[in-house]
């Protein structure tokens, strides 16, 4: 057995052992008829430490030796003319993605055992967090974008089932469909960037490409990351988004869920490299998003929504980084920051405590309210307060889009159903004829939305 | 601050069930447990046949019912077999997919068949009577269709009685009250209204939290909304668009808001009769916002300092959800959404309801092999039918609840009937007065059981210390019972020789305060906000730290100055008024301490043979990560930790002169020898805390020791016996134990770091030998008092105004959060979110949640709190007859009660109407254990209660 062998199944390693996991609970399950807390969580702490060691071993030898490590191929249907493969790679930046999400995907894992303690949806969470952390791999290892492509669409499910993981309370679901809505709408881009990359012949998603523009997937791409990583005008949903049980706040919306489209760009701007106007609209996204967030989140007075505009706004950063070309700061910056509000989430219980503990030492005094008065500051704060609750600024910019959403929400029942069918079937037909298929699919979501409006 | 109360304070003045049930109707609660889990517990013999029958008997006569049966009986059999089913849909697929429910009766055809031949008469005389019964007829039809014909007709028996039972049921059935007015046009409206105004409650009710309040708020709540709609061009939701154009007018009217919501009221066309349950309604939609309203609109100290800043009337709140509704009625989207909601189908739960009637009906009968009485003439079949059809499924969850309740009554009564005490006696060594807390009853066992010469008693942990305790940082807070406004301040001041070591102290902690302060909070800038990311990867040392290794978090956190307290050895308290006192609240005179130590010593009954070490513990609760953490702290002493407690009523009692006038003015006699010494119990983690340890005197040095190591021994003891509690803790001894207690309360993931009072069920008021030796599973306040040196009863009144409200108060919240946990409690803590440094709701905009979560309650087991007074029954008469609040509390049954007349004497219930009736203890001896250790270990529910005969 030499080293090079080693050093691959390790690579498998970090997806396979919280795959493994996932089927162990799930099989525990059918086999026994009853749910064990303390199985799921020696599952959970097996793999996840596996997964740590493994993803330590393999990005240390990535980040030290300076060269890519090639884990493998998984070939998921050969057809004549192409072959789509699940292909798992780690390069020098995908490095410190793995590791964080190894990092924090174990702490958070760990938290939950835990905190979910006796809940009703102990195994429900622990399934859909397994399918979570092998999406989040597939984000960071894919080595072509259909891998990239599937992981984004577990997370994307994973993400809107437990914000509405109690589902018993109206709120959370609708605040999960917005969420799923947002998600459907933009994760198109990454379908498409995918079937036009597989049209060129490019969709490997690591080294640099350089004979063609390819605007195109790299604005396909933008739209889903803008999503993904709730930028503007996209991101309303996340402030909405915290209904979940806290360690899945927690790893979404700070750790790691939240990162992806950051990370996607990121990927973009090395393979295809950054075009004028993909650099130009991506640093006006995240300016927007960074004014639009930090306005607005600074009038929360919930913690949660308030660390939800706070991750906004720093990926917002992020996204200006990357537009400008610092990708290296945008990296470090997605490391420290990921951390940083994970650990806030986790830890957002405490900050009533914590405030009168601080007041307790310090004096009351020590605690600055300076009541701005007046009526300009009376009027920005109103301004401020009516987004929060209804998103004015989505509606004045994007007035007809949101309408559309709403209108999809309420049809969804009807023609989801429709939809997913659609999509399966344009996969499968789109290695043929992959530009018809893209074709195809912008029509047809186009005579839904014209149809759909001409009836309101 | 977290304090237990009464969730139903407004419905004290009725009976206690009465109460619950009318509280269940206006709040949309559930008034008891669910009859599944009745069901359960009667499997598990938790609710015994015995049990049933004492409640029964009460309140059924016992007359004969059905053949063979009498009322009782009857009555009895249908509450276990009656299963608890929901609608009509389900019976209908209860009856179809399983036919053994139903055993079969052998009934002849000619039975049968008579009974077919009739029906149809009785069908058509029912017909036009009621829209029930018709539907229930065309079921009927339906039903009978489904026989083929010519088919045998005794293979049908089933269904042929099925239908009578339907046919009867819905001839004397008439539905319960379901009248909830518009339901669908009040969900459509609270959907519209509510996130705007929890929205605007957060943000106007803001003690500080978010990064920019909001400007302006003296001008008062309604005047801000006002203004807030009317400054904001773009954004406003759509539907509030007419609200423009009448803001002037209301702005007219901010001082008179009575008028304005008269006003509104005649607007929405809102008749004169209604106005009380539309206010109703309106003010219950978002009952934690409007209760929190009400409450500092009358408390504004409660508003943390900015009681300039901030004005809540609930009157202006109310009128602001008028004028939302005025707006959101009138809109399109209301509309919609009505069609969207529909109309809940009234017709239907009418239905469900007689459906499960006929169930059970239907079940009851055949499984007592009376079919053939189903088939009998109306006459004769109706009154036994009507009591059974009354018996909804409150009625039968409330018969259930007594026999709950009742079962544990007589188990603790037995024991305390015929358990024998442990009157071990030896030579004085320590005395430790406890605070009352349910959680101090086993800490006491494994005290008292290391040693007879150790002494133990109950009193409310504040110690008669109802003080302002004010700290170096120059905060202060009231240590003492919610109901006592301080008059008095105990200060915090350097210790002589101390001061350069405190001022170095003091610096690193502000230091770590502010730096920690900052992370949390930020400053809300954006250039700020990207330093605070780029430095945040340091966080991963406290969140990995926090879930893999509290303890040494914990250490490494203290190193920098982490503890908000000053350790106690840097600083002392200044109990004794200070002469120059320059207006604020003054200290305590010589006179003043001797009556607070005085009648404390007066009421544990400790006035004389006083042991060498008085150790008086005050106790509170450490823990992480959680918003709740006051509810688990000493209820005397505020919702606050009980350290300044103890400490200062050492200062007073060790003061020579204060126990001059002690003697004077209560003749008590404390010996010079003898010593007081402060310390502290963390229930949480099961550590205790010593105070001046340097004061006691040399001779006594030797004895400390002695009895610290006891002490030490029994928190791992107690440590022990609470982990069995923990599913999750898997200790197998002691020491285990009080590590894993430890490591509990600093875990950042931990969502029960101990239980609380979640076992809190009785309340003992007597003298310690009463208890000694007696197993109670932590589940029974102990307050030590000895009713011989107290003729007047003027103890025992001081005592119960105290125990009444507080541990009466710990129970019922207690009782309701775990009767219905999402009406009454604050349901799953996993999403809970805090907001405005005021409260915790649900996700992002939910009602503010009151109450205790889930994970408080699930093993609470609710039972009303069984009050044991130790005492002649004049002395009880007069206190209750001296005190209005103690009197309703047990005329409305909100707290059982008995009196007992000490070792070997007769136990009596004191009735709610002032009777009292004797307890009969059962045959069966109490419980002997002998090595409770090893007894408890891997069981993790309730344990019976018992004596412990342990050897010595």
């Amino acid at each position: 057995m030499n080293m090079s062998f080693f050093i691959h199944l390790l690579g498998w390693g970090i997806i396979g052992a919280p795959a493994l996991s996932l089927l162990a609970i799930i099989l525990d399950r059918v086999i026994r008829h009853e749910v064990r807390e303390g199985f799921i969580k020696r599952c959970l702490a097996l793999s996840q430490s596996l997964s740590i060691v493994a993803a330590v071993i393999c990005c240390g030898f990535v980040v030290l030796t300076g060269e890519s490590l090639e884990v493998g191929t998984f070939p998921l249907i050969s057809l004549s003319t192409q072959e789509l493969t699940f292909a798992l790679r780690i390069d020098r930046i995908s490095a410190f993605f793995v590791l964080i999400s190894c990092l924090l995907g174990g702490i958070v894992g760990l938290f939950a055992s835990r905190y979910l303690h006796r809940d009703p949806g102990y195994l429900r969470f622990f399934i859909l967090y397994h399918i979570f952390l092998l999406g989040v791999h597939s984000i960071f290892q894919g080595a072509g974008l259909p891998t990239v492509y599937i992981g984004w669409e577990m997370i994307g499910i994973t993400s809107a089932l437990l914000i509405s993981f109690f589902a018993f309370r109206k709120q959370s679901v609708t605040n999960s469909m917005r969420a799923f809505w947002a998600y459907r709408v933009t994760d198109s881009g990454i379908l498409v960037a995918t079937l036009l990359a597989m049209h060129h012949g490019i969709e490997g998603f690591y080294k640099p490409v350089s004979d063609h523009p390819h605007i195109a997937i790299s604005l396909a791409c933008l739209l889903s990351a803008i999503g993904k990583s709730a930028q503007f005008p996209f991101g309303r949903w996340l402030p909405k988004a915290m209904e979940g049980p806290t360690p899945s706040s927690a790893i979404f919306y700070g750790g790691l869920s939240v990162h992806a489209g950051m990370y996607l760009m990121l990927r973009v701007s090395e393979v295809y490299g950054l075009t004028m106007p993909v650099a130009a609209l991506m640093i006006l996204c995240g300016i927007f998003s960074v004014w639009y967030a930090t306005i607005v989140g600074r009038i929360q007075s919930d913690a949660k929504s308030m660390l939800a505009y706070a991750s906004m706004a720093q990926v917002g950063v992020m996204f200006i980084e990357i537009g400008l070309g610092l990708n290296t700061l945008a990296i470090f910056h997605f490391v420290s920051h990921a951390m940083l509000r994970t650990y806030q989430l986790l830890n957002a219980a405490s900050v009533m405590h914590d405030r009168y503990a601080f007041e307790h030492v310090l004096g009351r005094h020590q605690v600055s309210f300076k009541p701005v008065e007046g009526a300009r500051a009376f009027s920005r704060y109103a301004y401020a307060f009516w987004e929060s609750i209804d998103g004015a600024f989505g509606r004045l910019s994007l007035l007809a889009f949101a309408e559309f959403l709403a209108r999809l929400a309420r049809d969804f029942e009807r023609w989801y159903a429709d939809l997913i069918l659609l999509i399966s079937r344009q996969f499968l037909f789109c290695f043929r004829h992959p530009v018809k298929a893209s074709s195809l699919l912008v029509e047809w979501v186009g005579s839904r939305v014209f149809n759909s409006s001409r009836k309101g | 601050v977290f304090i237990h109360h009464n969730t139903l304070h407004a419905f004290e003045h009725l009976p206690f069930e009465q109460a619950v049930e009318q509280a269940a109707k206006v709040y949309g609660a559930e008034a008891y447990l669910p009859e599944q889990r009745y069901l359960e517990e009667h499997g598990q013999g938790r609710i015994t046949e015995r049990d049933l029958d004492a409640v029964l008997s009460e309140v059924f006569e016992d007359n004969q019912a059905l053949p063979g049966f009498s009322l009782r009986e009857v009555v009895k059999r249908f509450l276990v077999i009656a299963p608890p089913v929901e609608g009509f849909q389900e019976v209908k697929w209860l009856l179809r997919e399983s036919a053994n429910a139903v055993p079969s009766q052998g009934l002849s055809a000619e039975q049968l068949r008579a009974w077919l031949d009739s029906h149809h008469e009785r069908i058509n005389r029912r017909y036009p009577l009621h829209r029930v019964n018709f539907e229930a007829a065309e079921g009927l039809e339906g039903i009978l269709a489904s026989i083929p014909r010519g088919a045998d007709i005794v293979d049908h028996e089933r269904t042929i009685l099925w239908a009578a039972a339907l046919l009867s049921t819905s001839e004397v059935f008439t539905p319960a009250d379901l009248s909830t007015g518009d339901e669908a046009g009040d969900r459509a409206l609270d959907e519209m209204i509510n996130p705007l105004v929890i929205r605007f409650c957060e943000e106007y009710l803001d003690l500080g939290f978010s990064n920019q309040l909001m400007p302006d708020r003296h001008e008062g709540m309604l005047a801000c909304f006002l203004r807030m709609v009317d400054v904001a061009h773009f954004g406003i939701p759509g539907w509030l668009d007419p609200l423009r154009a009448s803001i002037s007018r209301y702005r007219g009217e901010v001082n008179n808001v009575g008028g304005l919501i008269d006003e509104l009221l005649a607007e929405l066309g809102v008749a004169q009769a209604d106005r009380y349950a539309c206010l109703l309604r309106e003010a219950l939609a978002l009952k934690g916002w409007a209760g929190y309203i009400s409450l500092v609109e009358h408390r504004p100290d409660m508003l943390h300092g900015q009681e300039s800043e901030i004005r809540p009337r609930f009157e202006e709140y109310m009128a602001i959800r008028l004028i939302l509704r005025l707006c959101a009625e009138s809109s399109e989207l209301y509309q919609s959404k009505l069609e969207e909601l529909g109309d809940e189908q009234q017709e239907l739960k009418r239905l469900d309801q007689l459906y499960c009637a006929a169930y059970h009906v239907l079940l009851f009968y055949t499984s007592l092999g009376c079919g053939a009485g189903l088939l009998d003439e109306p006459s004769r079949l109706y009154p036994t039918l009507r009591q059974l059809i009354e018996l909804n499924s409150v009625k039968r969850r409330r018969l259930w609840h007594l026999a709950y309740e009742s079962n544990l009554y007589s188990r603790a009564l037995n024991l305390l009937a015929k358990g024998e005490r442990d009157a071990a006696r030896s030579e004085l060594k320590g005395q430790f007065v406890f605070c009352i807390d349910d959680r101090e009853e086993s800490i006491r066992r494994h005290l008292e059981a290391r040693d007879p010469g150790y002494q133990s008693f109950g009193t409310a942990g504040f110690f008669g210390v109802d003080a302002n305790y004010t700290m170096m940082s120059g905060a202060t807070a009231p240590y003492c019972p919610v109901i006592i406004q301080p008059t008095h301040a105990i200060r915090e001041v350097p210790r002589q020789g101390y001061e350069e070591r405190l001022a170095k102290y003091r610096k690193k902690q502000a230091r770590w305060f502010r730096l920690s302060g900052y992370v949390n909070r930020g400053a809300g800038s954006v250039l700020d906000n990207i330093m605070l990311s780029l430095a945040g990867c340091v966080s991963l040392i406290p969140m990995v730290l926090g879930v893999v290794a509290p303890r040494s978090l914990r250490a490494m956190g203290s190193l920098f100055g982490s503890e908000p307290n000053i350790p106690p050895d840097l600083h002392e308290l200044q109990v004794a008024s200070e002469p120059d006192s320059d207006g604020s609240m003054p200290g305590y005179t010589l006179d003043e301490m001797a009556t607070r130590v005085g009648s404390v010593l007066r009421g544990i009954g400790l006035t004389g043979s006083f042991a060498p070490l008085v150790f008086l513990i005050g106790h509170g609760s450490s823990s992480r990560n959680n918003p709740l953490r006051s509810a688990y702290d000493c209820g005397a002493c505020g919702g606050r930790p009980g350290r300044i407690n103890a400490r200062a009523f050492c200062i007073m009692a060790n003061n020579p002169r204060v126990r001059k006038l002690v003697s004077e003015r209560f003749s008590i006699e404390i010996p010079s020898e003898t010593h007081f010494l402060g310390a502290f119990h963390n229930t949480c983690s099961d550590q205790i805390e010593y105070f001046d340890l340097d004061l006691v005197p040399a001779a006594l040095r030797g004895l400390l020791n002695l009895v610290r190591q006891d002490l030490l021994e029994a928190t791992k003891n107690n440590a022990f016996e609470r982990c069995r509690r923990f599913a999750q803790a898997g200790v197998v001894d002691p020491k285990q134990a009080a590590e894993e207690a430890v490591a509990r309360s600093y875990m950042l993931a931990e969502a029960r770091p101990e239980y609380g009072h979640a076992t809190n069920a009785l309340c003992i008021v007597g003298p310690r030998s009463y208890t000694k030796g007696l197993f109670f599973d932590r589940r029974s306040f102990l307050v030590s008092y000895d009713h011989t040196i107290d003729p007047e009863a003027a103890i025992l009144l001081g005592i119960l105004r105290a125990v009444v409200p507080v541990c009466g108060g710990i129970n019922l919240e207690y009782l309701f959060s775990a009767m219905d946990n999402e009406v009454y409690g604050a349901g799953s803590k996993l999403p809970h979110n805090i907001v405005s440094l005021v409260g915790i709701m649900n996700g992002t905009s939910s009602d503010l949640r009151t109450g205790l979560p889930s994970q408080m309650v699930e093993i609470h087991e609710p039972v009303r709190q069984l009050l044991v007074v130790v005492a002649t029954r004049q002395q009880l008469e007069r206190v209750i007859e001296s005190d209005p609040m103690i009197a309703k509390c047990f005329a409305g049954g909100w707290m059982r009660v008995v009196l007992s007349d000490g070792i070997g004497g007769d136990l009596w219930w004191r009735e709610p109407n002032g009777e009292y009736k004797r307890f009969t203890p059962s045959e069966d001896a109490p419980l002997k254990i002998k090595d409770y250790s090893g007894w408890f270990l891997g069981r993790s529910g309730h344990l019976p209660f018992a004596q412990v005969a342990e050897e010595r």
